[in-house]
């Protein structure tokens, strides 16, 4: 029995989780895969690597055990939440999250990204999206100027 | 490392960075620009209003002004996290500022204001303090002679998109000076002009100086009145609404409240926690505040709080007004003639803080900046 309310997601990198078919449907993406081959027990997801799927997971766990308490949600998504402050990471997180199909996950990191990019220059932006300025030093000067007052008192990095 | 996300991507992310950032972030580069500048702008404004009935982030600016009349704003957030020192922080929207306080009312939407720019000439503006953008309203062609109330109202019509002043003259016969009559007239930011539309059946009641704007809330317009040819008694008292989108109006009942001989009870509306809200305050003892929590049920309204012989609240001349309800503490905020109480309903507890005296609370709805323009108008 317990096999058959299992699965296994097989990371970018090789690596196989298994988890339970009810945390793992919590993904749009995945529920369509099983209903689609419920012959199947492992499936890949070629786009999120291990450490990345590694979090996915203890979130759908987390979730799953929440049930519908948003409260315990709460908690639980402020305690997933802890530490994590590597845009990269974060990064990572929300693609996965969005290819996944996750609303919750979504949610979560979309806001924490905009949080932590609220009151930042355009530089720092920049830098950690890794935007090309393709402004000329006059556009870049005319557009700062239109709303001048929007970068008085940014940090800068 | 944002080659990975996609545009849609990156939309979910900025719809969630408040407004005074995502101003600063124009320069970034041209795509962005591009973004921030257009279509964009109305799915920034839904998901930032729908953060506004969840206070609990401390979402909001109180609106404040100074000795010289500029506009500062106090974050939620310093409210919250009121262990610390409260700091009245300026922030960037500092302008020259129109006229406020009591007397002229001053309305908020989608952070637009309507604002008095002259009360003699009567010249109303739509303001956005975060673009700085202004637009004159042209005058209208209703005489404000014989007057006994002119009420005004500011808000959105999803469905034209368009942003629209309601304006309610009520009138007091100039020949028997018994007789009433109103006109109702509605401005189109659109168009930019006024029409006369079929007049309101109500007459709508003023409790106290500075309660003359309607509450904007679900798409319509809110005030607490009466059916025009009835009398002026506390079980006559209705919800008035006007639809922006349909420019129709319609009448809700006020909770029943419980007076026990009290009189002169003072009613106000509110949006409080995602809800219409009513206050009462009565006698000058005790305040009361409802919620509708279901918008339109007749029996939804249910109380949420009772203070009642409360050193602050009695005997205080000026009616306290809710601000708002920072639902992760359940405490309510509210204004007290010219001081901020945290009132704390679990132990009935009420927690003071004093506006430093050169700043003056300039509305006591809560602010959240928008990038909504105002196409006409020109920069201040």
């Amino acid at each position: 029995m317990a096999e058959e309310n299992t699965i296994t997601l097989k990371s970018s990198d090789g690596k196989e989780f298994l988890i339970s078919k009810k945390a793992a449907t919590l993904s749009e993406t995945i529920k369509a895969m099983v209903e689609e081959d419920n012959s199947s027990s492992v499936f890949p997801l070629t786009v999120v690597d291990s450490k990345t799927l590694a979090d996915v997971i203890t979130f759908l766990n987390k979730h799953v055990d929440c049930g519908d308490d948003d409260d315990k949600k709460k908690s639980c998504d402020e305690e997933f939440m802890a530490g994590k402050d590597d845009m990269k990471d974060l990064f990572d997180l929300v693609v996965a999250a969005n290819y996944l199909d996750v609303k919750d996950l979504l949610d979560l990191i979309c806001g924490k990204i905009a949080d932590m990019m609220q009151g930042k220059s355009p530089e720092w932006v920049r830098k950690t999206f890794n935007i090309q300025n393709d402004f000329s030093p006059e556009e870049e000067a005319k557009v700062r100027e239109e709303y001048a007052w929007a970068h008085e008192g940014v940090e800068e990095d | 490392m944002s080659d990975t996300l996609s545009a849609d991507l990156l939309m979910e992310i900025l719809s969630r960075v408040p407004a005074e950032s995502l101003l600063g972030f124009r320069s970034v580069c041209k795509d962005w620009c591009r973004m921030i500048d257009d279509p964009y702008i109305n799915i920034h404004l839904e998901r930032q209003l729908l953060k506004t009935h969840d206070s609990s982030n401390g979402a909001g600016h109180l609106l404040l002004v100074n000795h010289n009349r500029q506009l500062c704003s106090l974050s939620l957030l310093n409210l919250l996290q009121f262990d610390c020192p409260l700091k009245f922080e300026t922030t960037r929207m500092m302008n020259p500022n129109p006229l406020g306080g009591p007397g002229t009312s001053i309305c908020l939407c989608n952070g637009l204001i309507l604002v008095c720019c002259s009360i003699v000439h009567k010249i109303w503006s739509i303001w956005n303090p975060l673009t700085k953008e202004i637009h004159r309203l042209p005058p209208d062609s209703w005489s404000e002679i014989w007057t006994l109330d002119v009420f005004k109202g500011f808000g959105y019509d999803s469905g034209a998109d368009d942003y629209k002043v309601l304006k309610h003259i009520q009138y007091v016969d100039p020949v028997d000076r018994i007789s009433k009559y109103v006109i109702t007239c509605v401005y189109s930011m659109k168009s930019d002009s006024w029409k006369r539309i079929e007049d309101f059946p109500f007459w709508i009641m003023r409790f106290g100086l500075d309660r003359s704007s309607g509450v904007f809330y679900n798409g319509a317009l809110h005030w607490i009145g009466k059916r025009f040819h009835e009398d002026i008694q506390t079980e006559n008292l209705i919800v008035v609404a006007f639809d922006l989108k349909t420019e129709d109006s319609r009448t809700y009942p006020i909770p029943s409240l419980q007076l026990d001989g009290l009189k002169c009870p003072i009613l106000q509306l509110d949006e409080l926690y995602g809800c219409l809200s009513l206050s009462l305050y009565s006698d000058f003892k005790r305040f009361e505040i409802w919620l509708m929590n279901d918008y339109g049920v007749k029996n939804s309204w249910t109380k949420l709080l009772t203070i009642e012989e409360n050193s602050f609240i009695r005997g205080n001349a000026r009616t306290p007004r809710t601000i708002n309800y920072l639902n992760s503490k359940g405490l309510i905020l509210l204004q007290i003639s010219k001081t901020l109480c945290l009132y704390d309903p679990g132990n009935d507890a009420m927690e003071e803080f004093g506006i430093p005296g050169n700043l003056k609370l300039f509305s006591s709805q809560v602010f959240r900046p928008s990038l909504v323009r105002i196409k006409k108008g020109v920069k201040w």
